[in-house]
């Protein structure tokens, strides 16, 4: 079955060594403004919220591609192909979750799953990220995280704005930590 | 993104002879057919198939690194075909090969007259028969004896470039009747275990240890090193038999040695009897724009080795030869070295057609213009993407690129494959890039893939940061308030040395600025913000930031250092540190965004709490701005006041709030988007893996993570050093309430500083009142020592304290003494022990200083008792109150509080957890010990909570970031010298050993319970330890470094 890239921001502490090392990947150095996932932190309300790509099955992204340079591998990975790429931005404007971002030259970039073995997921050391096959409550979560959609604004805003309602609506009383409430 | 775990039902499960049968049927057929009639579908099929053959049965390992899968869309790119510089693969896509197959297709693929010539000798005769004469060989070794240099003459023919140095190696050894070798640093001759022996790199070599015994490497390019070896070899009776190089370096990025090195090399082997082997496999056959690359220096060596291009690129053929003085040692049993398929018929065919059209289309003259053409074009790219491109170098078309770092090297690497042009070049292996393309690849391809090139140069995002700067942005931004000026300057290398980072170059700059006697709060006083050089690094708990001042509190040097984020925004904005001087004559704050800094105006938030300001702060900047601000206690010059970031995180201790409010300087915003580079990003990966698995996440420091400092509670209480009711108890009856297993019960979540796996945060919510806390700290003074043992209220405290700006240790001791004064009837101040709601009123009280007795208490717990003739009412040491350990049951911290740079503060040194709590000797080496490995720690900018972390595994991280060696014995130096810089900058603030001490409360006044009651201090016992710690240091009796000890630290200088 297809694994997935889940998000459990009941488990995050917003170290972010998530985005580290994904940049470190992706870029060669640490630099979490370009990773493929982004941890919006709350400190004051002492939570954070992962940001990730869920590969959406009907994807906004690969639907505003003019190009047709966005197509869904056979790994369910939605994937960039730059050569066909003219740097127009509509998917980065599509995607309802803020997760395509453009380099200063217009050139996209979103998450890969690193080929089947995530990066980031290895350097979560709270479960907050795990990357498996979906069961009940993974499909519950993600639906969660996935049924509000921003359209307007840049990326940042997009997920703050989704992270915000997130957090309104987090269930959070002592030792629900270990499981995905 | 290709799918490596795709199943299939024809994937190999176990013997099965029919599958086989039908597996090897079904791929002859496909050979079997002329490719163009092979179907697309097929071709797909096969190119699916393929990478789970290499799954299955070659090494899964190749598919992550090579480009044909991690970079592809689709199918993996399965090699099918190609001609001349252009390879097609099985779905039809074009490449321009400047890879050249590492220099196997100097003629290009397929070349016509190559392939016809092994084609017409396939229809005569493929291999020998190992009895006759075989006329092709022997024809092919005079041809070659004619085109090679000196007296070469005998040839030796085998399969590939590594068999051809065995051979050579065996030679040199059977002639000379030596066994040693001398061979290159970086250099490269094959795989198999006699070749390796010679590798000059440790990644391939040293797993497989050991190798052949009496081989050295000796730096390329150095003939003063390489002389230093065959003199030492020769002195200690190694002998050796040959040197061995590759006139240029190959695999090692292309690199050619000055022009006096072969001709040296000949020289000095000629002189120590050494054979000189030279491996022409990669350079040899035109590569260089020579026939052979020793041609560049008319040098002679006495054994060569050819292999790659040699077979033509059709059917593979290496071989060594020599001269015939030389090869006689092989006629008395010319069975000594055979092969059976060496130089076999098709491979002679090759190579001696290749040769007929290496001089025919004088391929090396072409090597020669085209190589000085690509060098010429390559340096004008230099010009334009200086911060891509570092160096370029290579002779005739064996050419290399370096690039600033592994990252950037991978990024052109995959954008070339990406846009159809292939090169060497993996993720972790891609700072150098090699090109060895056809040489005969006509020059509108050239120009093509030049263009591409430069497409890729200029579509790679140049992430902040310059060329060259590793861990460090290189970077202080120093900000005059009383001017207004703003510039970035760069941190000398001497002192990044010298002091690291952290607190220890923060202190260097302080020393620098200021003058040690001036006032701390006035406009002379600067305040240096530092950030680790590992800080914004996997590095884990490295996300330390401290400030650096003469403290209000104390008047000594002071540091304080926080966690959260700010350290690493500051990095990524570009910054290592900040150094303030001066003060606005309005209220501002300092804002950030990556190279745009400015003073704004802070006075909508004038008065306003530290949360209150965080959200104004996010307001005007970002949402993702990370912050340092004051409340109303800095503003108000409080000497207990803080500066505060995340709501919950503190630099505490020492009055750094008023600093900033004597500055007039609110808050400082800061969003960065850069980055932070590193030296190689693979090793230096690997380095932080290791260490954190081995070293971090151990058992030793897992109580962060499960427990978080409350769990000081129980132990602090068991020792019976736990501070209550104002340091008067050792143990205290509400410590159930307030434990470890109090705060786990109202845990909602656990929270971690950047970068941090640990996460010893611990969010609570109890009944409405929500913190990131309490701390140990803030339960001990602010909970048992005022007697207050209702969380609920202590966590309101917490909040109130973090909110306002007050550091809770402090606010909490003095309350504790309040109560006490109050109690005992020496003032009335109107609190008690356990009076909350008095507790918890004083708070802004103290911070706005809007009452009478808060402003009395605003003087701090030593100033206050002295006030009220109670000097020995209060616990502290040079005015800083003690924190949550009393000496009275170890005297080790009271030699930490009296000899620590800021007064009585536990993170300098913790012996907490020595055998003996009361033995004066251990404890002066102890803490000598403690302080001089936290300033190290300090300065790295690593979280104390490290506590297994040593100057070898901090060496590591340096060494690696930085791509040059820096040794624990190096770290261990500085943090001496950091600890004596801060004791300079006191001596010269005028303190003395005298004020080494620890106030009249702990040194003459017992404890009342727990099992050190009744005990009295030994006051003699504290002055033996400090005696012994001066003397350890080097200082004299009145605690002052002496003269040899600066000199041998290098600080006579700053005196």
């Amino acid at each position: 079955m297809e694994k997935v890239l889940l998000a459990i921001p009941n488990r995050c502490t917003g170290c972010n060594r998530c985005t580290y090392a994904c940049s470190a990947v992706k870029e060669g150095m640490f630099i979490p403004s370009r990773a493929r996932l982004k941890i919006n932190n709350f400190p004051h309300e002492g939570y954070s919220v992962p940001s990730v790509c869920f590969q959406c099955p009907n994807a906004d992204c690969m639907t505003a591609c003019p190009e047709g340079a966005i197509i869904k591998n056979d790994r369910g990975v939605i994937a960039i192909n730059i050569k066909k790429c003219t740097r127009c931005g509509e998917c980065v404007s599509a995607c309802p979750y803020g997760m395509i971002e453009q380099y200063e030259s217009g050139i996209p970039f979103k998450c890969d799953l690193c080929g089947g073995t995530p990066a980031c997921v290895g350097e979560c050391n709270f479960g907050a990220l795990v990357f498996k096959e979906t069961d009940k409550i993974s499909r519950k979560l993600r639906s969660q995280q996935m049924k509000n959609r921003q359209t307007e604004g840049r990326s940042d805003q997009k997920r703050r704005n989704l992270a915000e309602n997130l957090l309104k609506e987090a269930v959070r009383v002592p030792r629900t930590t270990n499981y995905m409430g | 993104m290709i799918d490596i775990d795709e199943y299939h039902p024809d994937d190999y499960k176990l013997r099965d002879m029919e599958a086989a049968r039908k597996e090897v049927d079904g791929i002859v057929d496909i050979i079997l057919t002329p490719t163009e009639k092979v179907s697309l579908e097929t071709r797909a099929e096969i190119s699916k198939k393929t990478v789970r053959n290499f799954r299955d049965h070659i090494n899964k390992g190749f598919l992550d690194y090579r480009k044909s899968v991690t970079e592809a869309t689709g199918f993996a790119v399965t090699e099918w075909t190609g001609k001349g510089s252009i390879l097609v693969d099985a779905l039809d896509r074009e490449f321009l090969d400047l890879l050249g197959g590492f220099g196997l297709y100097s003629y290009g693929i397929r070349h016509p007259k190559i392939v016809a010539a092994v084609k017409s000798q396939l229809d005569r005769s493929p291999q020998y028969s190992q009895e006759m004469l075989d006329p092709l060989r022997a024809q092919l070794a005079k041809v070659l004896a004619l085109l090679t240099p000196g007296k070469i003459q005998y040839g030796f023919f085998a399969n590939s470039g590594t068999e051809a140095v065995e051979g050579a190696m065996k030679l040199a050894k059977l002639y000379t009747g030596k066994k040693g070798f001398i061979s290159m640093l970086k250099g490269f001759h094959g795989k198999t275990l006699g070749s390796l022996s010679l590798m000059g790199k440790n990644i391939f070599r040293k797993p497989l240890l050991p190798l052949l015994e009496g081989v050295r490497q000796a730096p390329f390019g150095n003939l003063k090193a390489l002389e230093q070896e065959l003199a030492s070899a020769r002195a200690v009776g190694d002998d050796i038999a040959a040197v061995v190089l590759e006139p240029i370096q190959g695999e090692a990025g292309a690199i050619v040695p000055p022009d006096d090195y072969l001709p040296g090399v000949r020289a000095l082997c000629d002189h120590y009897g050494v054979l000189l082997i030279a491996d022409e496999v990669q350079t040899g056959f035109g590569r260089t724009g020579e026939i052979f690359g020793v041609d560049h220096w008319d040098v002679k060596p006495d054994i060569m080795c050819f292999g790659k291009a040699l077979g033509g690129g059709v059917v593979p053929m290496s071989a060594f030869m020599s001269t015939p003085e030389i090869w006689q040692c092989m006629e008395p049993n010319p069975f000594m070295h055979t092969t059976t398929t060496g130089g076999n018929p098709l491979a002679c065919a090759s190579a001696l057609a290749a040769i007929s059209v290496l001089l025919e289309e004088d391929l090396a003259g072409q090597a020669k213009k085209k190589g000085e053409y690509v060098l010429e074009k390559l340096g004008e790219l230099q010009e334009r993407y200086p911060g891509i491109l570092a160096n370029k170098r290579g002779l005739g078309l064996l050419l290399g690129m370096e690039f600033h770092t592994d990252g950037i090297g991978y990024k052109v690497a995959s954008g070339l494959f990406s846009r159809g042009v292939i090169t060497a070049g993996t993720l972790t292996n891609a700072k150098n890039i090699r090109f060895e393309p056809a040489l005969n690849t006509p020059w509108e391809i050239l120009d093509e893939a030049l263009n591409r090139i430069e497409d890729v140069f200029k579509s790679i995002e140049l992430p902040k940061g310059k060329p060259n700067e590793y861990l460090y942005t290189g970077q202080m931004l120093h900000v005059d308030l009383s001017t207004q000026e703003i510039t970035s300057k760069t941190i000398p290398q001497k002192l990044r040395d010298e002091y690291i980072g952290g607190w220890g170059l923060a202190a260097k700059y302080l020393y620098d600025t200021i003058d040690p006697k001036i006032d701390p709060l006035s406009k002379e006083n600067a305040i240096v913000i530092m950030t680790g050089p590992v800080c914004g690094t996997l590095v884990p708990t490295s996300a330390r930031t401290c400030l650096v001042s003469k403290s209000p509190k104390t008047g000594t040097i002071f540091e304080s250092n926080i966690g959260g984020s700010f350290g690493p925004e500051l990095k990524f904005a570009g910054y290592d540190g900040i150094m303030i001087t001066g003060s606005s004559n309005k209220p501002v704050y300092l804002r950030i965004e990556n190279n745009i800094v400015s003073l704004e105006d802070a006075g909508p938030v004038m008065g306003k709490g530290i949360f209150d300001t965080e959200v104004w702060l996010k307001n005007q900047v970002d949402a993702e701005t990370k912050t340092l601000s004051i409340g109303p206690a800095g503003e108000n010059l409080i000497e207990f006041s803080c500066v505060g970031s995340e709501s919950y995180r503190q630099m505490g201790r020492g009055g750094a709030g008023a600093l900033f409010g004597s500055k007039n300087l609110k808050a400082i915003a800061c969003r960065g988007t850069g980055g932070v580079q590193v030296n190689e990003i693979g090793a230096f990966y690997e380095k932080v893996a290791e260490h954190t698995a081995n070293n971090l996440l151990t058992d030793a420091n897992m109580w962060a993570k499960s427990n978080g400092t409350p769990v000081l509670m129980d132990v602090t209480n068991e020792m019976g050093i736990h501070p209550t009711r104002n340091f008067t108890r050792g143990v205290s009856n509400g410590r159930l309430k307030l434990n470890t297993d109090a705060i786990d019960d109202i845990k909602i979540g656990d929270r971690s500083c950047a970068s941090c796996p640990m996460g010893c945060g611990k969010f609570t919510s109890l009944n409405g009142t929500q913190i990131e806390g309490p701390e140990y700290e803030t339960l001990c003074l602010g909970g048992s020592n005022c007697e207050i043992d209702d969380l609920e209220s202590v966590m309101k405290f917490n909040r109130l304290c973090d909110d306002f700006g007050l550091d809770t240790m402090s606010t909490g001791a003095i309350i504790g003494l309040a109560m006490d004064l109050t109690e005992s009837g020496k003032c009335d101040l109107g609190v008690t022990f356990g009076n909350t709601e008095q507790y918890l009123a004083l708070i802004k009280e103290i911070a706005t200083l809007s009452t009478p007795r808060a402003k009395q208490m605003a003087l701090g717990a030593g100033k206050l008792a002295a006030k009220y003739n109670a000097a020995d009412m209060a616990a502290h040491s040079k005015n800083l109150e003690l924190p949550g350990y009393d000496p009275r049951g170890n005297y080790g911290m009271a030699l930490g509080y009296a000899t620590s740079e800021r007064g009585a503060c536990h993170l300098r040194s913790y012996t907490l957890f020595e055998d003996e709590p009361f033995k004066t000797r251990e404890m002066s080496n102890a803490v000598l010990n403690n302080q001089n490995l936290n300033a190290v720690k300090f300065s790295m900018g690593l979280c104390d909570f490290w506590g297994t972390v040593d100057t070898n595994i901090m060496a590591d991280f340096l060494t690696k970031g930085l791509g040059k060696k820096i040794s624990a014995k190096d770290l261990d130096m500085a943090g001496e010298r950091i600890w004596n810089l801060i004791r300079l900058f006191n001596v010269q603030a005028g303190f003395t050993a005298t004020q080494d001490t620890v106030s009249e409360k702990i040194l003459n006044q017992t404890l009342q319970n727990g099992p050190w009651e009744g005990k009295k201090f030994d006051a003699d016992a504290l002055l033996e330890m400090k005696t012994l710690l001066y003397r350890l240091r080097g200082w004299d009796e009145q605690g002052q470094p002496t003269p040899e000890k600066l000199s041998e630290l290098n600080l006579l200088d700053v005196n």
